[in-house]
């Protein structure tokens, strides 16, 4: 079976790639309104929801990024994803029934919709709205960057084809995310999300029990080859040290329910008791598929310590590593599927929000209606597509600043303006605005001007405390605002 | 006496911003070390933070966790006053376990290499298991409570109707 490893790789990615046209194809059927388009016509089921909102949170850096942050600085990355249950509490106890009830009212199709109808404000949806531009450029292009990589890889490694380059890589499968986005819009993207949640959670099973018998002694001889040669790393701080490790706990903890590619989700689900379910499956989803991020980047680390395997020359590489020399073919062809899906998922759903916030969004805060929107929703969204990926392939630092940047801008943004202005009446459309801009402004000058913060502190902590104090005392300041009656009726139930 | 709520996130939001402030002015290298490992490519990153830094550490956690609860009891504003009461009175609780667990994690200065529990160091596996599984308490108390803390689906088409009725 090993002479076929790379044929078998690639027939998983294939079979994976068919199967989300397929996906498409059908959700075409399922999409006649731009409501279908960005919202599933509010029909969701619990299995659906609840695996769209794990799978859009774990993105491509959980299965790639978050293995070799393991292997660079050993425990302190685990810290994103151990706060995860308090992120999704957060979540549903603010959100998860408000956003429904506000997906009643007028019927929003997007996160700066709801916005607008809370807030009664325009500018306030056009901020927001273009906060969300900037992160999903951010995001997006990094996403369709990591796709493109690791289909050079596999295909480069195969014999059948000689050298190919990453333009290539990056046309394929952007085509493909492309396609099945364009045809059925959120529709396609839920019900990938699906397929592609159940390919990552039973990979990342999969790859776990294949850590546990890489070494005779388990978890436990990792932890004692690890810790004899740097106590701290196995340790529960990592070799970040408290403080950075403790600003990530807060940034994650907090910042999950300020992610708008997932809390979107929570206005698409049918029945609002429904809720109660997708909360532990959303989180049974996001525990197993995080097993990867933790056990490949332990047992590369473990590895090269031991001298069992040379250096790696590019922590990014952890992951593929592992799959391509410690698994068997069919489990690496499993998990390089999973690993495609946990990007793909990703990336349908902030091409979902980008396209609604420049479709519809941008125009309608300032003035401006479109006609016959579901055809410029598609049109969009192939073109955000496309500036997407020249921006991945040409701008060279800023994709990686953008995307950096994503994660925090957005905590600092939505946080305070949608999980605490959704649940407390006194919160002002004034403070809703000096809170974006101060999220902007905070993450862009630190990432552009390259500002080292003291202590490894994370610089989304700061900017989240920063625009949480400025959006509560502004509020408290500012003149009582005016709620609509059925704006106001969902905040009282 | 009511706990007012805002009243309670905007001194929690001050008292961390004011830490925050504090560890910035205040000169970083005495407490914190970070090296890159000598070895493999120098990718591994060796670091660590000394123990009278401890302290500090804890007051930053102190305050983000009363952040988080503040931004939690948001949730409870709907509610009637004796429920209202339960359900803070839980979610303070929990809050309180999750700090003495970092707290614990944060004072216990020596990693013991010796004894494993479910296959890490005894501090990592407090990390790993009791501080990353023990708010599924809060999960449980959701999922049980759904109708009685959140809403039930009989208020739900109640606004359904109520929102159809101003439509018209």
């Amino acid at each position: 079976m090993e002479a076929f490893r790379n044929p078998i790789i690639l027939g998983f990615v294939a079979a994976y790639m068919l199967l989300t046209v397929l996906v498409g194809i059908w959700a075409l059927r399922k999409t006649k309104s731009t409501q279908d388009f960005f919202m599933a016509g509010r029909d969701l089921g619990i299995m659906v929801t609840g695996f769209a909102v794990f799978s859009s949170l774990l993105s491509g850096f959980g299965f790639v990024g978050g293995p070799a942050l393991v292997y660079k600085m050993g425990m302190s990355s685990v810290w994103m994803f151990v706060c995860v249950i308090m992120g999704f509490n957060l979540s549903f106890f603010l959100l998860a029934k408000r956003l429904r009830l506000f997906a009643e009212i007028g019927n929003p199709i997007s996160l700066p919709d709801v916005v607008r109808l809370r807030y009664d404000n325009a500018f306030t949806q056009g901020l927001m709205a273009l906060a969300i531009i900037l992160g999903v450029l951010g995001y997006l292009a990094t996403q369709i960057l990591a796709m493109s990589i690791v289909l050079q890889e596999i295909l480069n490694a195969s014999s059948f084809i000689e050298y190919i380059s990453i333009g290539y890589c990056m046309l394929i499968s952007c085509s493909i995310l492309v396609f099945y986005s364009i045809t059925g819009g959120i529709v396609a993207s839920v019900y990938t999300d699906l397929v592609q949640g159940a390919i990552m959670i039973f990979g990342a099973i999969l790859i776990f029990f294949s850590v546990l018998n890489l070494f005779e002694g388990g978890f436990q001889e990792i932890s004692q080859i690890i810790g004899q040669d740097d106590a701290g790393a196995i340790g529960p701080w990592g070799t970040l040290g408290t403080m950075g490790s403790l600003s990530w706990l807060f940034v994650f903890m907090m910042g999950g329910a300020g992610q708008p590619h997932v809390i979107t989700k929570m206005m698409m689900y049918k029945n609002i008791s429904d809720a109660k379910y997708i909360l532990p499956t959303s989180i049974i989803g996001y525990f197993f598929s995080a097993l990867l991020w933790l056990s490949i980047g332990l047992a590369m680390r473990a590895l090269v310590i031991s001298g069992m395997h040379s250096e790696l020359s590019n922590a990014d590489m952890a992951a593929s590593v592992y799959l391509q020399y410690y698994t068997n073919p069919i489990l690496a062809g499993l998990v390089f599927a999973g690993l495609f899906a946990a990007i793909m998922s990703t990336a349908d759903a902030f091409l979902n929000i980008g396209t609604a916030a420049i479709m519809h969004d941008l125009p309608n805060a300032i003035g401006i209606k479109i006609k016959n929107d579901l055809f410029w929703a598609r049109v969009v969204t192939f073109i955000l597509t496309v500036i997407a990926a020249l921006f991945a392939r040409y701008s060279g630092d800023l994709v990686a600043i953008l995307g950096a940047f994503g994660w925090g801008t957005f905590a600092a943004a939505i946080v305070p303006v949608v999980v605490i202005g959704f649940n407390w009446k006194r919160a002002t459309p004034l403070a809703a605005n000096v809170c974006i801009i101060t999220s902007l402004l905070i993450n862009f000058s630190v990432k552009i001007l390259d500002i080292k913060v003291p202590y490894a502190i994370d610089i989304g902590a700061i900017s989240l405390i920063t625009s949480m104090l400025l959006f509560v005392s502004i509020s408290l300041l500012s003149k009582k605002p005016f709620i609509n009656k059925n704006v106001e009726a969902a905040m009282d139930l | 006496m009511k706990l007012k709520v805002d009243a309670f996130l905007l001194v929690g939001l001050i008292f961390l911003t004011l830490v925050v402030l504090y560890f910035l002015i205040t000169t970083p290298e005495v407490s914190y070390y970070q090296t890159l490992h000598s070895e493999f490519n120098g990718l591994m990153i060796s670091g660590r933070t000394a123990n009278d830094h401890s302290s500090y550490s804890f007051i930053f956690c102190f305050g983000m966790i009363w952040v988080y609860l503040g931004s939690l009891l948001l949730s409870t504003r709907h509610l009637i006053k004796q429920k209202r009461k339960n359900i803070q009175i839980v979610m303070t609780c929990f809050c309180l376990v999750y700090l003495c667990l970092l707290g614990l994690l944060i004072f216990s200065k020596d990693l013991n290499l010796q004894s494993f529990y479910f296959g890490f160091p005894r501090s990592t596996a407090v990390m790993l298991y009791l501080i990353g599984f023990s708010p599924l308490s809060l999960s449980y108390i959701y999922i049980r409570y759904f109708e009685t803390l959140i809403i039930t689906e009989a208020s739900f088409k109640s606004f359904q109707n109520f929102i159809k009725s101003q439509d018209k």
